[in-house]
This record gives C-alpha cells, sequence and structure tokens, in this order.
C-alpha cells in the first residue's frame, strides 16, 4: 500500500537529514502507530506519505506507483491526512461544506457529493449536523468532520497525525473508536502518529521513530516488553507496562505481558488459581 | 460573545426574497443603487419606495431587525437633511427667524437626500438580512467570473472571503481569550489616557497575529492535503440555478424599473 524504499529527506539542502534512509511499508487493512520523541521526523514521515513532502533521497511508492509530482492529487486522494489542531484544519463555513471541500477539489460532479458526504457522516456518527458552524462543535466533533471529510474522497488510508491529543479523555476515547470501526468495516490502513503509548496498543504494528531512523518495528506487546529502553528515547510507557514491570521486579510474574487494563485484571484476578 | 457579528446580519427564512438566486439579488440590488440617484419626481421616488418596502414585506423579517439593520445610519440621513436645510440657498424663502432663511428648495432637495440615503440602505441591509455571507461569496465568484479573462483572481478571492467568514468567530474567540490573559497580569484597557489604551492593544494584536499565521500556515498544509491546487478543475456543491421564481422576480423587477424611467423627470 505505502512504501518507503531508503527515504531521507532534509528540509534545506545545506542543513543535516531529518529522516535518514528509512525503509517502511503499510499495508492493506493494517494499523500501524507510528510513535517517537518530539522531533524525531514522525510528522516528516507522514507528510511524505501524500506528497506535503517529496523524498531528498530514495522514493515512496503508492499501490506501487512511484509518487511523483504528476500523480499528486491520485495519492492525495488516497492517502488521507487528519491533523493535530481540530480548529485549523476546518476549512467550510458549515460541516456540509467542510466535509465537501476535498470533493470539490477532485472536481467530483455535485450531483454525486451529497450521496457521498451523507454516508461519511453517517460513518464518524455526525449525520444530522450538516448546517452547524465549527464554533458549534466540540474539538472532538471537529475531528470527526475532519475524517468525514477523508472519507468522502474514498481515500484506502488515512494518516492521523497527533489527531488525539488535543482532546479530552472521552474525545480520544471516541476517536479512537472510530478509528477502529473505520479499519473493520471499511478495510482502512490506519497511520497513527503518537506519543500515547496506550494508544500505540490499538496497533497492529508499531514503528518507533528515533533521530530520523527506525528503532524498532514490531508487534506492541514486543515493543512495550523492552521497559526502560523506552524511557531512553524519550517515551513513556503506558502504565499498565509501568505495573508488570514492578510486580516483576517483585518477583510476582504474570503470564503473559498485559495490553491494556482488561488483560491486566484478567491476568491479576486469574494469577493466584494458576499457582 | 457577540452572537450578532458571528452570523453576519442574516435572518433564517424561507420566503419568496430569501429563495431568490443570490445572483440574482445582488444583481437587482446594485441596478437599484444606481438608479435611485436619477429619480428626481414623486412618482419615480413612489415607485422605488414601493419596491424597497414591498420586497421587505414579502421578506417577512420583523420591522424591528430591520430598524436595527438602519440603525447606525438614522444619524447620518438626520445630518444630511439637517445640512441642507441650513446650506441650500435657492428658490423662495418659505420662513426665516432670528435672521435665519428657510428656502423651499432646501427642504425639497434636503428630503431628496435623505429618500435615496434611506432606500440605499434599506437595498443593501434587506440584501443581508435574506442572504448567507457564504452565499454572498458564492454569487459575487459567479458575478466577477468574466474578469477571470483577465487574469482577475476570482476564485482566490472567493476564497478569502468564505475563509474569512469562516475564521471571524475564532479569532473573536481567541481575542477574548487573550484579553483576559492579558488583563490577568495587569493590562489595563479600561481606564487611563487614549494613548495608554491605544499602547494596550498592542500586547493584545501581537499574540493574535502570531496565532493567525500559525493557523494560516496549519490550514494551508491542510487544504493541500485534501487535495486543493486552485481553481482549476474545481467544481462546486452549491451550484447555483436561476429557477421560475427569478425569472418571475426579475420580470417584475424589470416591469417596476420601466415605470420608473418613464416617471423618472
Ligand atoms: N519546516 C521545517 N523547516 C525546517 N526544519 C523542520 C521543519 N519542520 C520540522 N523540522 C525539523 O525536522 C525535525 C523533525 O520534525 P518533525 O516535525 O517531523 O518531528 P515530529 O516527530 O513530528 O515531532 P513532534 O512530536 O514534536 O510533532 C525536527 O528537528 C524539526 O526541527
Ligand atoms: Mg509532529
Amino acid at each position: 500500500m505505502i512504501k518507503f524504499d531508503r527515504v531521507s529527506f532534509r528540509y534545506r539542502d545545506d542543513s543535516s537529514k531529518v529522516i535518514n534512509d528509512i525503509n517502511l511499508s503499510i499495508d492493506r487493512g493494517e494499523w500501524v502507530a507510528l510513535i517517537g520523541h518530539n522531533g524525531s521526523g514522525k510528522s516528516t514521515v507522514a507528510k511524505m506519505m501524500n506528497g506535503l513532502l517529496l523524498p531528498s533521497e530514495g522514493q515512496v511508492f503508492i499501490d506501487d506507483i512511484e509518487l511523483t509530482e504528476q500523480n499528486l492529487i491520485e495519492v492525495r486522494q488516497k492517502v488521507g491526512m487528519v491533523f493535530q489542531n481540530p480548529e485549523n484544519q476546518f476549512v467550510g463555513t458549515t460541516v456540509l461544506d467542510d466535509v465537501a471541500f476535498g470533493l470539490e477539489n477532485l472536481g467530483v460532479d455535485p450531483e454525486y457529493m451529497y450521496e457521498r458526504i451523507q454516508q461519511s457522516l453517517k460513518q464518524v456518527s455526525m449525520d444530522g449536523y450538516e448546517q452547524h458552524e465549527p464554533h458549534r462543535l466540540s474539538g472532538g466533533q471537529k475531528q470527526r468532520i475532519a475524517i468525514a471529510g477523508v472519507l468522502a474522497m474514498l481515500p484506502e488510508v488515512i494518516v492521523f497525525d497527533e489527531a488525539t491529543t488535543m482532546l479530552d479523555p472521552m474525545g480520544r476515547k471516541d476517536l479512537l473508536q472510530t478509528m477502529k470501526t473505520l479499519k473493520e468495516e471499511r478495510g482502512l490502513s490506519i497511520v497513527s502518529i503518537t506519543h500515547d503509548l496506550t494508544e500505540a496498543a490499538f496497533a497492529d504494528r508499531v514503528l518507533v521513530l528515533n533521530q530520523g531512523e527506525v528503532w524498532f518495528e514490531g508487534e506492541p506487546r514486543q515493543l512495550f516488553a523492552k521497559g526502560e529502553e523506552l524511557e531512553n528515547i524519550g517515551l513513556e510507557p503506558p502504565f499498565v507496562t509501568k505495573l508488570y514491570h514492578q510486580l516483576k521486579s517483585e518477583n510476582i510474574t504474570l503470564e503473559r505481558e498485559p495490553l491494556d487494563f482488561k488483560e491486566l485484571v484478567d491476568e491479576l484476578w486469574t494469577l493466584h488459581l494458576k499457582k | 460573545m457577540n452572537q450578532s457579528l458571528i452570523i453576519g446580519q442574516y435572518v433564517p427564512g424561507e420566503s419568496f426574497i430569501h429563495r431568490l438566486d443570490p445572483r440574482l439579488k445582488i444583481l437587482i440590488v446594485f441596478i437599484f443603487v444606481l438608479v435611485i440617484f436619477s429619480a428626481e419626481t414623486w412618482m419615480s421616488f413612489m415607485t422605488l419606495f414601493t419596491l424597497a418596502i414591498g420586497s421587505a414585506i414579502i421578506s417577512r423579517i420583523s420591522v424591528s431587525y430591520i430598524l436595527k439593520g438602519l440603525k447606525p445610519v438614522w444619524f447620518i440621513i438626520a445630518l444630511t437633511f439637517i445640512l441642507h436645510i441650513f446650506l441650500t440657498r435657492e428658490g423662495n424663502i418659505l420662513y426665516s427667524f432670528w435672521g435665519v432663511n428657510l428656502y423651499d428648495q432646501a427642504l425639497i432637495q434636503g428630503a431628496n437626500i435623505s429618500a435615496r440615503l434611506f432606500l440605499l440602505i434599506l437595498m443593501t441591509t434587506l440584501l443581508t438580512l435574506t442572504t448567507t455571507p457564504i452565499s454572498i461569496t458564492d454569487a459575487v465568484e459567479a458575478l466577477l467570473k468574466p474578469l477571470n479573462k483577465l487574469r482577475f483572481p476570482v476564485h482566490e478571492l472567493a476564497l478569502m472571503m468564505s475563509i474569512s467568514l469562516r475564521f471571524i468567530p475564532t479569532l473573536m474567540q481567541e481575542m477574548d481569550k487573550i484579553s483576559k490573559a492579558q488583563a490577568s497580569r495587569g493590562l489595563d484597557l479600561t481606564t487611563g489616557p487614549i494613548k495608554e489604551r491605544v499602547k494596550a492593544i498592542i500586547p493584545l494584536l501581537i499574540p493574535l497575529f502570531i496565532s493567525a499565521f500559525k493557523r494560516a500556515e496549519d490550514l494551508a498544509l491542510a487544504m493541500e492535503a485534501r487535495g486543493y491546487r486552485g481553481g482549476e478543475g474545481r467544481t462546486k456543491l452549491r451550484e447555483l440555478t436561476f429557477q421560475k421564481v427569478d425569472l418571475l422576480a426579475a420580470i417584475v423587477f424589470i416591469g417596476i424599473m420601466i415605470v420608473f424611467w418613464l416617471t423618472r423627470t
């Protein structure tokens, strides 16, 4: 679906490489979390996925076609992006106008627009809000509208660049649930960029960037097993993982490293039975 | 926060006037404003008043809204009338007291100008009361389209207008936040000499500008990510269509204009 082949990037010819010779691939229907400390190059990688930036060296392939200046529009239709600040990506004066924005850019016949907009709004549970202006929506609702705007363009991948960062815990949970539904029901690939390792636990696969290089690639569980090493590269392990390691140092070993609270609780209450 | 500023003056409704094609409405108001200044006779003024007040009635907008729209200009209308009365020295003296003469021409010209101003404001207010800002933007874009041939950036202008409309409430909220934040640091906007107060605005404007630039940068990126590449090859969700009601309105308007033309002098 998306493939980076030995990609490097520098912002100016005379500055140093922000991304250094990385290879990565995102498969169809897969959820990949991209994590790393501030300035590790996550957003830069994200922008190269839909041609907002073009690599200085190496190639980016979307569906096996090399991304070039000539096919930017097709690429941007296939790879949608949702950014961090809900306020600053809302273009239209109403929800309806905003969701239509991408369709208008693609030159879609207005006759088909309403139907596609309706479907997209329904998928993010925002149908009925068509005439709302942005200042009447919460941050979480605006993020859903941003998703609907991308969905209407019928993408294959959506890249979320810290899209949950500015939301409250409830809004964050709702948005993650929406992302999960999209993946399951529409078979979309999801790239979620985050600092929050708890969010990374939703992913099928995690990529950790450190100083512009891929530092780790694998399942979330394998990543969390790294424990202290994570803190060395500026990441905070989730509570569940920290507790697991603490228990371990107290000689209480859980059978399997838990990923979320439910698994943790299950491990804990069955712990005694297993002895 | 000031709700009326947020949505412009638009009053939602389903009246005949509300439903008219915004392009037609703008054209009508434009022609109307031009012809107002060639009205001379009683009959021609009556025609224009009939049209303006008739439209106001059909729009079913309550009188209080319309008067609110006119509020800032009452003063100007009254002032022009008074100035005319004192400064015009033509025609016959009607009345004279304390050495000040009141001429009949002064009365007529004062009434003339005031009536014209009133009509002008009434019609433009009606336009903004019955048309959403975004429809006005769309209509301006459609009407200016011919200028594209002269390389005039019509699409960009319309986009600028609609993005401004979109961000006015956001920036106002932000201004509110900044002024509270600065007030909590001891900034005083409400007392002191004018010079000090003007100076105190600077700490409000600078953060506002900085954040506006940041927003602009983010927005540009988000627009580009959603495939924006200028006006070329772009379609529009809202297509303006000229319908039967518009035809009817246009015919009525032309009829009134003919009557006006015949009674003009
Ligand atoms: N427009 C730019 N011009 C020059 N350098 C930039 C630009 N944008 C980012 N950089 C630099 O590139 C590096 C990677 O930035 P990037 O935004 O990709 O990091 P990030 O992992 O997304 O960080 P964060 O977690 O803070 O979002 C940083 O060192 C940053 O200073
Ligand atoms: Mg970033």
